[in-house]
C-alpha cells in the first residue's frame, strides 16, 4: 500500500469519526419547525417532538407568576392561538404592545394543549424591516 | 435637485474621470511595448536572504529536535552549495573586482570549513548517541 | 440635499466600476499599460466617492436629519452623538455601505499598492475586485439605498434599538466587515493565480497579511459579539449557536484552517489546491453570512426578516462559487504538489489533521445551521437542530485541535519518530495529569470532559512555553548569547512563530473560559422581598429595594445589593431597567461582579408592589474573564506576527527544487 493511500485512508477514518458524530448528536437533538396552527390542528403528531414555533405574542395574555417563576402568554399565527407556559424569567420585550415575534423552543403538550418553552427569544426590534417594506 | 448638489456632483464626476482618463491620455510609452524582464538585484538579494535563512532555520529546527538526523543532513548538503552560489552571482553580478574574487573564495572557503567542522561535530554526536 | 449627494455618489462609483471593469479588461486584451493605470485610478475613484457617500449619511446621522428614512428609523433626537454615529451599521441599508465603503478602500489600496513581483497578477486580481465592487454598489444602489427618503415629516426618530447601545455593539460590527470583507483580497489573489496558472506561493505570500489581519478583525469581532451578547441580553452565556452567530464563526474556522495550511504550502509547496479551495470556502462564507442575516430564510433572532435581497445575495453567492470551483478544476493539472507525504508522523501531516478538525468542525456547524432549510426543502418539514447538538459536535472536536495544537509545535518536518514525539511532550503531559485529576476531584460531580479539558488546556500551554524556553537555550547555545539576548532574539527573528504562539495561549484561555462557563453554570431565579437574601456558590446578596435615577434622558431603576463572601463584604452589584425614552418596554442591563475566578452575574428580571418584591436571576460563570484576557493575547500575538519589519517576513523554505 503506498504512502498516499494510507494516508487517504487515515483521513477518512477521522471523516467518518466526525461523521458519526455529528449523525448521532443529530438524531438526539433534532427538531421540526412548525406553525401554531399545525400544532393547534394536529398537535398529537409532535407530542414527543422537540419543535421550534414562532408566532406573535398578544401582549395582554401575558402573565407573569413571581412566585414560581413562571410565565404564561400566548402566540398567534394570525389564524390559530396557541398557550404557551415557559419556566423561567419574562424576557425583554415580551410584552410589547405592539406584540413581539418570539422564538420558542420546546415541546407541545397536546392533552394541556399547552407549549412548554424550553426557551423564548423576542426579535430584534429595530430589525422588522420587512414588516414595513 | 438643488444646484449645490449638481456642482457638487459635476466634481466628484471630474475627480473619476480625472483619475480614469488621466492615464489613457499618456503617450505609450516605449517600455510598455517591449517590457523587458525583470532582473533586478532585488531578486537575488531576495533568494540570498531566503537561503540564508533557510540555513539557520534548519540548524535551529535540527537543535530543537524538530528534523531528524537524516533530513538535516540531506537539507544542509542542499541549500550550503546553493548560498555559495547566489554569493557567487551576486559577485559576478557586480563585476569580478580583484577585491571581490578574494572575498568571495574567502567566503567559500570559510562556508565549506564550517560545514566540514558542522558535519564532523554531528559524526561525533551521532557517535556518542549511539553508545549512550 | 446631502441625501441626494450621498446617492449620486454612489452611483457615479457604481458607473467607474462598470467603466474601470471594460477598461481592466481591455488592459489584459491588449498589454497596454495605460489601461492597467487608469482602471487602478478607477479604483482609487470609487474609493473616494463611497468614502463620500458615506461621510453623508454620517452627516445626516448626526444632524438627526429625518427626511431620511434610514436616519428617522434608527436614530432619535436624544441619541448620544456616538450612537448616533453607530447607527451607520444599525440597519441593512448603512450595513451593507459599510461593506461597500471597506471593500472600496481595500481595494484601492490593493490595486495602488506598488508590488512588482505581482505584476502579471495584478490586472485579474483587480478584475475579481471590481467584480465585488460593482454587486455590492448595486446592492446598495438599488436594492438597499440608505438615502430614501421618509416620505413626510417627522419631528424625531424612532430611535435606536436599545440592545444596539452598548459599546460592543459599536465595535463589533465594524470589525466583524472588516474581516468578512478582507477575505476578498487573498480570494482575487488566489483567483487571478488560477487564471495565470501561477503555481508558486506568490499568492499567498503577497496575501498573508491580508488574510491574517481579517482573521484578526473576525476574531475581534466575534469575541466583541460574544461580549455584547454577555453584558446585553442578559441570559448568562455569551454564545447561543444562533445562525448569524454561525455565520460569522464559519469563515472563521476556515480561515483558521487556511492561514495554517499556507504555511506548508510556503514550506514545501504541498497542499496548493487544498488552499486554494480554502480561501475560495472562505470567501464563500463570508457572502453565506450576509445571504444569512439579510434573507431571513432561516429563524434567528438576530436576522434582519424576509426580503428579497436575500435571493440577490444567493445568486451573487452561487455565481462565485460556481465561478471560483470551476476555475480550480479546470486549472487542477497545473497545481500539482511538489513534493509528497515523507512520512505519516511529520509536521506536515499534522497540518493536514488540523486541517481536517477545523474544517470538518466548519462542516458541522454549517450542516446545523443550514439543515432547517435543506430539510424544508427535500422533506417539505424545517428540522431544526439545537444547541445542543452543536455542542455535542463542535466541542469535542474542537477540544482535539486544542489538543492537536499543543502536539503540532513539537512535531518535526519531513520525518518525525513516534520516540521523539514522546520525548518532547513527555514531561507537558505529564505536568498535565494533576490538572485533569485536581478539577475532577475538587468539583466531584463525576463529570469526565471538563476536567479533560482543562488538562488539554494545561498540556498545550506548557509544551507552548517548552518550546520558547529551550528555543532560548539553544539559541543562546548557538550563537554564545545571554539568555535574555538569546529570547529576545529568539522571538523578534521569527515573530510569525512565536506571534503564532502567543495567539495559541489567547485560545488556550479562551477554551478555559469556555469549558469553565459551559462546564460548570450555576443559576438560580429568586423572588425576594426586601430584606431577603439569596445565596448562590458562597455568594450571599440582600435586596434592598429599588432605586430610581436619571442617565442622560433615560430612566433608570436599579436594585443596589451588597454582595457578601465568607463573611466579608465584597462590594455590590447593581443590576437595572433602563427605560428609553422612545421605547415602552425597559432593557435588561446586567450587572457583572468579575474576578479572574468567577463572574457574579446578576439580572434584575422583575418587579411588583413598588419594588417590595423583586425576581432576581443569578448566575456564577466560572473564568469568565480569561475569555477577554485570551482576546487581548490572541490581538497581541497576531500583531506581533504581522508588524512589518524583520522577522515577519516569511519564512525559510525546506523545498529540494530550487524556488
Amino acid at each position: 500500500m503506498s504512502k498516499k493511500l494510507k494516508m487517504t485512508l487515515g483521513a477518512l477514518v477521522i471523516v467518518a469519526a466526525m461523521g458519526y458524530l455529528m449523525i448521532t448528536s443529530f438524531s438526539s437533538s433534532a427538531g421540526f419547525q412548525v406553525s401554531i396552527s399545525d400544532l393547534v390542528e394536529k398537535g398529537s403528531k409532535f407530542q414527543d417532538d422537540y419543535l421550534l414555533v414562532e408566532g406573535k405574542v398578544l401582549p395582554e395574555t401575558v402573565v407573569w407568576d413571581s412566585t414560581n417563576i413562571k410565565v404564561e402568554f400566548v402566540v398567534t399565527d394570525g389564524v390559530n392561538q396557541m398557550p404557551v407556559l415557559f419556566n423561567d424569567v419574562v424576557p425583554d420585550n415580551l410584552d410589547h404592545e405592539d406584540g413581539a415575534e418570539a422564538i420558542l423552543r420546546g415541546k407541545y403538550d397536546h392533552d394541556g394543549g399547552i407549549f412548554r418553552a424550553d426557551s423564548v427569544e423576542t426579535r430584534c426590534p429595530s430589525k422588522y424591516e420587512a414588516a414595513e417594506d | 435637485m438643488d444646484p449645490v448638489v449638481i456642482v457638487a456632483g459635476l466634481i466628484l464626476l471630474g475627480i473619476s474621470v480625472y483619475l480614469v482618463g488621466v492615464p489613457l491620455l499618456k503617450p505609450l510609452a516605449e517600455e510598455t511595448k517591449t517590457a523587458k524582464p525583470a532582473v533586478s538585484t532585488v531578486n537575488t538579494e531576495e533568494a540570498k536572504e531566503i537561503i540564508f535563512a533557510t540555513l539557520a532555520e534548519i540548524e535551529f529546527d535540527y537543535q530543537m529536535g524538530k528534523l531528524a538526523e537524516e533530513d538535516y543532513l540531506k537539507l544542509k548538503g542542499e541549500y550550503q552549495p546553493r548560498a555559495i552560489q547566489v554569493l557567487r552571482s551576486q559577485a559576478k553580478a557586480k563585476g569580478d573586482s580583484p577585491q571581490f574574487v578574494k572575498d568571495r573564495a574567502a567566503i567559500e572557503a570559510e562556508l565549506e570549513k564550517e560545514l566540514e567542522q558542522e558535519l564532523a561535530q554531528i559524526r561525533k554526536d551521532l557517535q556518542k548517541s549511539r553508545e549512550g | 440635499m446631502m441625501a441626494d449627494l450621498g446617492f449620486l455618489a454612489l452611483v457615479i462609483a457604481l458607473l467607474v466600476a462598470v467603466l474601470s471593469f471594460v477598461i481592466q479588461v481591455l488592459s489584459i486584451k491588449t498589454g497596454d499599460k495605460r489601461f492597467m493605470e487608469s482602471a487602478r485610478g478607477g479604483m482609487g475613484a470609487i474609493a473616494i466617492l463611497v468614502s463620500v457617500s458615506s461621510a453623508a449619511l454620517l452627516y445626516l446621522l448626526v444632524t438627526s436629519d429625518f427626511s431620511v428614512l434610514y436616519v428617522y428609523r434608527y436614530t432619535s433626537l436624544s441619541l448620544s452623538l456616538l450612537y448616533k454615529l453607530s447607527a451607520f451599521w444599525a440597519g441593512n441599508a448603512g450595513s451593507l455601505l459599510l461593506w461597500a465603503l471597506v471593500l472600496s478602500i481595500y481595494s484601492a489600496i490593493v490595486a495602488n499598492s506598488k508590488q512588482e513581483q505581482n505584476k502579471k497578477l495584478m490586472p485579474y486580481v483587480n478584475l475579481v475586485l471590481l467584480i465585488n465592487n460593482i454587486f455590492f454598489l448595486l446592492a446598495v444602489t438599488f436594492f438597499a439605498n440608505p438615502f430614501a427618503p421618509t416620505g413626510g415629516a417627522v419631528m424625531d426618530g424612532r430611535g435606536l434599538n436599545p440592545m444596539l447601545q452598548n459599546p460592543g455593539m459599536i465595535i463589533h460590527p465594524i470589525t466583524v466587515f472588516l474581516g468578512y470583507v478582507g477575505f476578498v483580497v487573498p480570494f482575487a489573489f488566489a483567483m487571478a493565480a488560477l487564471i495565470t496558472k501561477d503555481s508558486g506561493d506568490l499568492w499567498i505570500k503577497s496575501t498573508r497579511r491580508w488574510t491574517v489581519l481579517a482573521w484578526l478583525f473576525l476574531s475581534i469581532g466575534n469575541l466583541y459579539g460574544a461580549q455584547w451578547a454577555y453584558t446585553e441580553l442578559g441570559w448568562g452565556g455569551f454564545w447561543a449557536w444562533d445562525p448569524v452567530e454561525n455565520a460569522s464563526f464559519l469563515p472563521w474556522l476556515t480561515a483558521t484552517a487556511f492561514i495554517h495550511s499556507v504555511m506548508i504550502q510556503e514550506r514545501k509547496g504541498m497542499f496548493k489546491i487544498w488552499n486554494m479551495a480554502l480561501i475560495i470556502v472562505t470567501y464563500i462564507l463570508t457572502l453565506f453570512g450576509t445571504y444569512i442575516v439579510r434573507s431571513g430564510v432561516i429563524t434567528s433572532v438576530h436576522a434582519f426578516g424576509v426580503s428579497q435581497q436575500g435571493n440577490l445575495f444567493l445568486g451573487f453567492l452561487t455565481l462565485m462559487l460556481f465561478a471560483s470551483v470551476g476555475l480550480l478544476i479546470w486549472r487542477s493539472d497545473t497545481f500539482k504538489e511538489e513534493k509528497e507525504f515523507e512520512s505519516y508522523l511529520s509536521r506536515e501531516s499534522s497540518f493536514l489533521l488540523n486541517n481536517l478538525f477545523l474544517v470538518g468542525a466548519a462542516f458541522a456547524v454549517f450542516w446545523g445551521t443550514i439543515f432547517p432549510l435543506v430539510s424544508n426543502w427535500v422533506k417539505g418539514v424545517a428540522v431544526t437542530v439545537g444547541p445542543p447538538f452543536f455542542n455535542q459536535v463542535a466541542g469535542p472536536i474542537l477540544f482535539t485541535t486544542l489538543f492537536l495544537m499543543g502536539i503540532c509545535p513539537v512535531i518535526a518536518w519531513q520525518k518525525s519518530n513516534f520516540k521523539k514525539l514522546v520525548k518532547s511532550i513527555l514531561w507537558p503531559f505529564i505536568s498535565s495529569l494533576p490538572v485533569v485529576a485536581a478539577v475532577y476531584f475538587v468539583k466531584g460531580d463525576g463529570q469526565i470532559w471538563q476536567p479533560l479539558v482543562f488538562g488539554i488546556a494545561a498540556f498545550t500551554a506548557l509544551v507552548h512555553l517548552k518550546e520558547i524556553i529551550k528555543g532560548t537555550l539553544v539559541r543562546s547555545k548557538i550563537r554564545g548569547d545571554s539568555l535574555f539576548q538569546a529570547f529576545w532574539g529568539l522571538v523578534s527573528k521569527n515573530r510569525r512563530r512565536y506571534g503564532g504562539y502567543l495567539v495559541h495561549l489567547g485560545t488556550v484561555l479562551i477554551a478555559l473560559a469556555i469549558v469553565g462557563t459551559m462546564g460548570y453554570p450555576t443559576e438560580t431565579t429568586k423572588t425576594v422581598q426586601i430584606g431577603e437574601t439569596i445565596e448562590i456558590g458562597g455568594y450571599t446578596l440582600t435586596y434592598q429595594g429599588l432605586q430610581e435615577k436619571m442617565f442622560e434622558n433615560k430612566g433608570i431603576v436599579y436594585a443596589e445589593m451588597p454582595v457578601v463572601k465568607d463573611g466579608k463584604l465584597l462590594g455590590s452589584v447593581a443590576p437595572e431597567k433602563v427605560f428609553y425614552p422612545e421605547f415602552e418596554q425597559p432593557t435588561t442591563e446586567v450587572s457583572i461582579m468579575g474576578g479572574f475566578k468567577e463572574d457574579l452575574y446578576v439580572v434584575l428580571s422583575s418587579w411588583s408592589q413598588g419594588g417590595e418584591i423583586a425576581t432576581i436571576k443569578i448566575n456564577i460563570n466560572p473564568l469568565m474573564a480569561w475569555m477577554w484576557i485570551g482576546g487581548y493575547l490572541l490581538i497581541i500575538g497576531t500583531l506581533f506576527a504581522v508588524w512589518p519589519g524583520r522577522g515577519s517576513r516569511l519564512g525559510p523554505r525546506y523545498k529540494s527544487r530550487p524556488a
